[in-house]
């Protein structure tokens, strides 16, 4: 479960303005939430608050066991492993292969049984679709496949919630379908799933709930279709 | 085991991606370490010489012409006694006289002579705490008070300068050491600055899907690690080249012992982890100051 209490967020030096402004919000497990807005409106620093690339600057963001007031340095790695991330951008090291990218994150953890790393890292390519092209590096993948690898990337600590952000930004429309097809088959085996995007047609088709942003505040929340409903 | 080798092939691979600053970073260590490698060769060679002239750092208690037997045996008994004091040992008139025959290759000095004009003699083997030039100007006051002893000498003017020379060689080897530590830590702070900034990208990403502090830092410590070896044994290997150069027409020099070799190694290493960590530390919280993945 994640819970935002009276959450508010305002960027030093910025101007002045909350780029989230007391918000409370609950997104309980199996939840697959789509975040609209325009640029500028939240939907990114929403995320940053969830995995603590940013701090609040008041109030109080838990993520399962953990809590934003009294969460560690040493804590927060813990949360971003709990938390799967995908980023509109891919993100992934270009100089190593999608396979040694997915692995990376293994070893980052103390996982240093090749065995171990060999199975776990095949499993989740298969599940998202690049298996295949596990020992190419990034630049040689279209963004469709390199946005499946970064998902790969995410999904390998098996985290109860992935969030996505922007995840289509950098695709055509039917790649953005697919990337947004594997998403909806991780929801429906229990992942929560949060996804950042513009794209109302997408959320519509996807989402089972719907949080409207706009400078900071949500101003529609939609619940679409109850939590593991398939989509089509 | 498995995750120190890790971390060093990881380093292995960040110092081969960025082959041209590990190479300048190498040379520039390797000529620092040479450097303060000779100045421990110099020393080591300096100090052997002055373990030799130590041996030779005796006090002569001369005894006057007139002293009884029961005198120098008081006189011994009481030299003896000093702390100061490690070695000592009565040289009569007539064996004196023996030693001054056999140093001079001659016979028959008492019929020419008429009479032994050597006195009595106690040579003391000073303490290695008293065998400064202090210590032994004390330690022949204090003799030459007794009564029944009529001179002491010693070499005051080359302990004196012995003593001066081994002062200045240490001080140097200690300035060297601390100007060598200096230019260590200078070399692998620049290096590793450049690696963490030219792996900007790669550590922002890591920070972001939960990699740890430690497991960011690691890769970087480990090629700090590698270079300072590499650096250390090519200095070593260069100082022997040149030491088994030079032995032939110097035939009393000596090659650092292999225990000062291993020290120097630890040493190297010991302060390449140190400014390694620094570095890396100060490099990846700039890194968070200016927002690069974030809070952790």
């Amino acid at each position: 479960m994640i819970c935002f209490e009276e959450v508010s967020k305002v960027f030093p030096g910025g101007t002045g303005e909350a780029a989230i402004a007391d918000l409370t919000l609950r997104i309980e497990p199996g939840e697959m939430v789509f975040i609209l807005g325009q640029s500028g409106a939240g939907k990114s620093t929403l995320l940053k608050l969830i995995t603590l690339e940013q701090r609040p600057t008041r109030g109080r963001v838990t993520v399962g066991p953990f809590d934003s007031e009294t969460i560690t340095r040493r804590g927060i790695p813990h949360l971003r492993r709990h938390c799967g991330v995908v980023f509109q951008d891919f993100r992934l090291i270009k100089d190593k292969t999608i396979f040694e990218n997915v692995a990376y994150c293994l070893r980052m953890t103390g996982t240093l049984e090749k065995l171990l790393i060999t199975r776990a890292v095949s499993r989740v390519l298969h599940r998202v679709g690049i298996y295949g092209k596990r020992d190419r590096f990034p630049h040689e993948l279209s963004g469709g496949e390199q946005q499946r690898a970064a998902i790969g990337r995410a999904l390998i600590h098996q985290p109860p919630v992935l969030l996505a952000d922007e995840p289509t930004g950098n695709l055509d429309a039917e790649t953005g379908r697919d990337v947004l097809e594997v998403l909806a088959q991780l929801h429906l085996s229990g992942t929560t799933i949060l996804v950042a995007t513009h794209d109302e047609e997408l959320a519509r088709r996807y989402a089972t709930r719907t949080l409207t942003l706009r400078n900071g505040r949500v101003v529609e929340d939609l619940f679409l279709r109850p939590h593991g409903t398939e989509v089509f | 085991m498995r995750a120190f080798f890790f971390f060093i092939q990881e380093g292995w691979v960040s110092l081969q991606r960025n082959l041209a600053a590990s190479f300048a970073a190498v040379t520039a260590l390797g000529a620092v370490l040479f450097v303060l490698l000779l100045f421990l060769l110099l020393s080591h060679n300096v100090m052997l010489l002055a373990g030799r002239l130590e041996d030779r750092k005796g006090l002569s208690v001369f005894l006057a012409s007139d002293v009884t037997a029961e005198r120098i045996e008081e006189l011994r008994h009481h030299f003896t006694s000093f702390p100061e004091v490690r070695d000592l040992r009565f040289v009569s008139q007539s064996e004196a006289l023996d030693e001054v025959e056999a140093d001079l290759g001659m016979e028959g000095t008492l019929e020419a002579l008429g009479e032994n004009p050597l006195p009595d003699a106690f040579l003391v083997l000073p303490a290695l705490e008293a065998s400064h030039a202090e210590g032994l100007a004390a330690l022949a006051t204090e003799m030459e008070a007794y009564e029944g002893v009529e001179d002491v000498l010693y070499g005051q003017r080359w302990i004196a300068a012995l003593d001066q020379g081994l002062h200045v060689v240490r001080r140097v080897n200690a300035l060297t050491g601390g100007l060598a530590t200096i230019a260590i830590i200078l070399v692998l702070a620049n290096t590793l600055r450049l690696l963490v900034l030219m792996r900007e990208e790669q550590l922002v990403i890591l920070r972001l899907i939960g990699a740890t502090h430690a497991f960011l830092r690691a890769p970087f410590l480990a090629a700090g690690l590698i270079l300072c070896l590499i650096g250390a044994l090519l200095s070593q290997l260069i100082l022997y080249a040149g030491f088994v150069t030079t032995r032939s027409f110097m035939p009393g020099l000596r090659f650092l012992p292999s225990e000062w070799l291993i020290l120097f190694l630890l040493g190297v290493v010991a302060v390449g982890l140190l400014g390694s960590f620094l570095t890396v530390e100060a490099s990846i919280r700039s890194l968070e100051r200016r927002g690069g993945g974030g809070d952790a």
